[in-house]
């Protein structure tokens, strides 16, 4: 899992690094991770990676494991 | 860590996260930490804000929160439920309530509230298009009606920003019903509406998705997935006017601006360069950006912000060059002025003396680095801001800035440099004058005290917020509860007005006297400080006597509560005849003024009139 972000991940949902597994699952594993939070998050990476993701990904996303395929991807095809 | 260097670490804390969330641009990931850490600071609330609107508002109440607290005001926040504005104020068990908020902020998004305003009405008629955009102000001013009579709380409105899209793509300036004419009419009547009422502020959100850029604020994606409404600029820009109109409800602003002279108001050095090599002229584009720069220092001087000069020069040369040069800055325009070659600390501290005003409510601006850190190390109650290298950058950094911010100019703010030049004559005749009684003659003081009254609010409330030395209880009122005062039979309300030989002080007093039971007490006793030292105190106090024991009361009580700056005040009460009843530790008083001994005390050079229309 890309290291930074871990980190962003971290920030946005007030989770210590290690915490942050690639299985960690919206709305059950952290408790910050709520609709609100998920746009946070979204906001965080869009700004870190410099991508833009489709209203699609964004409503898709459910664990970490799935937002970096789609960090991956995205920085990939820039 | 000992106990002492543990509470100097609680006290740095704040400071050390103010600067390091000010330096650099607040991003989101930045303005979510900040938040965080804010928080956990626990630090007590300067102001409570409810959000309420019909689009998704935290994220601008954590970037406001962040904003206002480095500039050193620590935001309560409650954001209401999504489009529930209406029933959040009407309902007295909704959750606004049980927060009650000093500040209500509202925000409503014409996409949610009139969709046809913004995209799919092109096709509506005239009359169609119209009715829905009074159907829109008509909402807002019944929230606004709904908000004043429920709360208690300072109403900041937002107007609607104009979007990006047109309706009639090219043809668009074509109808007088495009969505941009409409909102631009709705903003009008809503600045209209709330022109003179000193507790509902509108807030021009409109300006600030512009100057961020339409485009680049609207974020569909956002919108369609959670109502944000205003997305990256757009969402710091809207924030940032919101937390300075919220800062300036509670931070009093700057009351003088002390400016540096050469390679400040213009380019090049009096002294060494000549008038002549000076750049100020028309036509010089260096010159040039020194013209726009006084013609901002002008419009802040128009909002009650007093200029005042220091510079290390020949006084004649000074002189010569504002007799000589055709600029918009003439001498007229500064309340005080220090040429000489004293070091500058010194001279803004003989400014503060001569206006009578606080050190700490000084903005010192200088272009020279070192002029700059010796004030900042001599002085640090005084804000510094240092000037770019390019003059060309002076306007703008000064516009932006927040200290001078007010969000109502009262007709005294309009007029304080000319009340400030006023009064140095008044000092002039005070030398001239061989004793106390004979400056007062020549003053030719004539006091007018009457009932305040709407109109008078804002100007009173202003008072009651920025007096601290003639202050006998400084008890800060809101806007609400001043209003309630004046409205009451129970309470005896009154302002004083003064004129004299030099010009017109306007309205620099007032008190407050509780007459709801056999024992009045005067609540509270103001006086501007422009105003002390001329007996308008006792003419004051004489009113107050009469108007008690001429409705039959035996006796009037009083209080003193001393702060750190009310000392000018401290004896006030024993020289009008008040015995002290008590006296505790920590130097507050009560007072008890019998019927037999209440007689008036003289101020025979004055001249007064009570306006009786209660």
């Amino acid at each position: 899992m890309n290291e930074q972000l871990r980190s962003v991940i971290a920030d946005a949902l007030d989770l210590e690094p290690a915490e942050v597994t690639p299985e960690l699952t919206r709305g059950s594993d952290a408790v910050a991770w709520d609709s609100m939070g998920h746009l946070r998050l979204i906001t965080a990476v869009e700004e870190t990676f410099d991508i833009r993701l489709s209203m699609d990904e964004i409503e898709g996303i459910t664990t970490a494991a799935e937002l970096d395929g789609c960090v991956t991807t995205h920085t990939a095809n820039k | 860590m000992d106990t002492a260097a543990q509470t100097t670490a609680l006290e740095d804390a704040p400071r050390i996260l103010r600067e390091e969330l000010a330096a650099g641009e607040l991003s989101t990931a930045r303005v979510e930490r900040g938040y965080k850490r804010i928080a956990a600071l626990q630090l007590p609330v300067d102001l409570k804000v409810a959000w309420v609107g019909n689009h998704t508002l935290e994220p601008a109440l954590r970037y406001a929160a962040v904003s206002a607290f480095v500039h050193g005001v620590v935001l309560g926040s409650h954001a209401g439920g999504y489009n529930q504005h209406v029933q959040a104020v009407l309902d007295p068990g909704s959750a606004l309530h049980a927060y009650a908020p000093d500040a209500i902020v509202i925000s409503l998004f014409l996409r949610a509230l009139a969709p046809s305003l913004v995209s799919g009405g092109a096709a509506l008629s005239a009359e169609m298009r119209k009715t829905e955009a009074q159907r829109v102000l008509e909402h807002v001013e019944q929230w606004v009606e709904a908000a004043k009579t429920n709360t208690q709380a300072a109403l900041m409105v937002c107007n609607f920003p104009r979007h990006s899209v047109t309706g009639l793509g090219l043809a668009d300036l074509r109808s007088p019903v495009s969505s941009a004419a409409l909102i631009g009419w709705l903003n009008d009547n809503l600045a209209a509406a709330y022109r003179d009422d000193p507790r509902v502020h509108v807030l021009d959100v409109d300006r600030a998705i512009a100057n961020a850029g339409r485009q680049a604020s609207w974020n569909p994606r956002m919108y369609h997935l959670a109502k944000i409404a205003w997305d990256g600029p757009g969402l710091q820009a809207a924030a940032q006017t919101i937390a300075r109109a919220l800062c300036a409800l509670v931070t009093p602003a700057k009351k003088c601006l002390v400016l540096d002279l050469d390679n400040t108001l213009w380019g090049g050095v009096v002294g060494e360069d000549g008038i002549g090599g000076l750049k100020i002229e028309t036509g010089d584009p260096v010159g040039e950006a020194f013209q726009e720069f006084q013609r901002v220092l002008l419009d802040i001087k128009a909002r009650g912000v007093l200029l005042a000069l220091v510079s290390k020069n020949n006084p004649e040369d000074v002189d010569e060059a504002f007799s000589t040069i055709d600029m918009p800055l003439s001498r007229a325009d500064f309340a005080a002025w220090r040429v000489n070659w004293e070091h500058k600390p010194l001279n803004i501290e003989s400014i503060a003396a001569e206006l009578n005003i606080g050190v700490d409510s000084i903005v010192f601006v200088d272009d020279n680095p070192a002029e700059c850190e010796l004030v900042r190390q001599t002085l640090p109650e005084v804000e510094v801001i240092g000037l770019p290298r390019d003059p060309a950058d002076y306007a703008e950094l000064l516009q932006q800035s927040w200290s001078f911010d007010k969000l109502t100019l009262t007709e005294e703010d309009t007029r304080k440099t000319e009340q400030y030049l006023e009064n140095a004559a008044r000092t002039e005749n005070l030398r001239t004058a061989t004793d106390l009684s004979a400056y007062l003659e020549n003053l030719g003081t004539s006091v007018e005290i009457g009932a305040a009254a709407s109109k008078d609010l804002a100007r009173l409330h202003q008072l009651f917020s920025k007096t601290n030395q003639f202050n006998l209880t400084t008890k800060r009122y809101t806007l609400v509860e001043l209003k309630q005062f004046a409205e009451s039979e129970e309470w005896l309300f009154e302002w004083i007005r003064v004129k004299d030989n030099f010009g017109d002080l306007g309205l620099v007093g007032a008190y407050l006297v509780n007459l709801s039971d056999k024992t009045p007490e005067i609540d509270s006793f103001i006086l501007s400080c422009r105003a002390l030292g001329r007996e308008i105190e006792t003419a004051a106090a004489n009113r107050i006597k009469q108007k008690v024991f001429n409705s039959g009361a035996e006796a009037l009580f009083a209080r003193f509560a001393p702060t750190a700056k009310n000392r000018p005040a401290e004896s006030f009460y024993e020289s009008q005849g008040f015995d002290v009843i008590a006296e505790n530790d920590t130097g507050e008083k009560r007072y008890r003024l019998d019927r037999a001994q209440a007689r008036p005390r003289e101020c025979a050079a004055l001249t007064v009139t009570v306006t009786e229309n209660h």
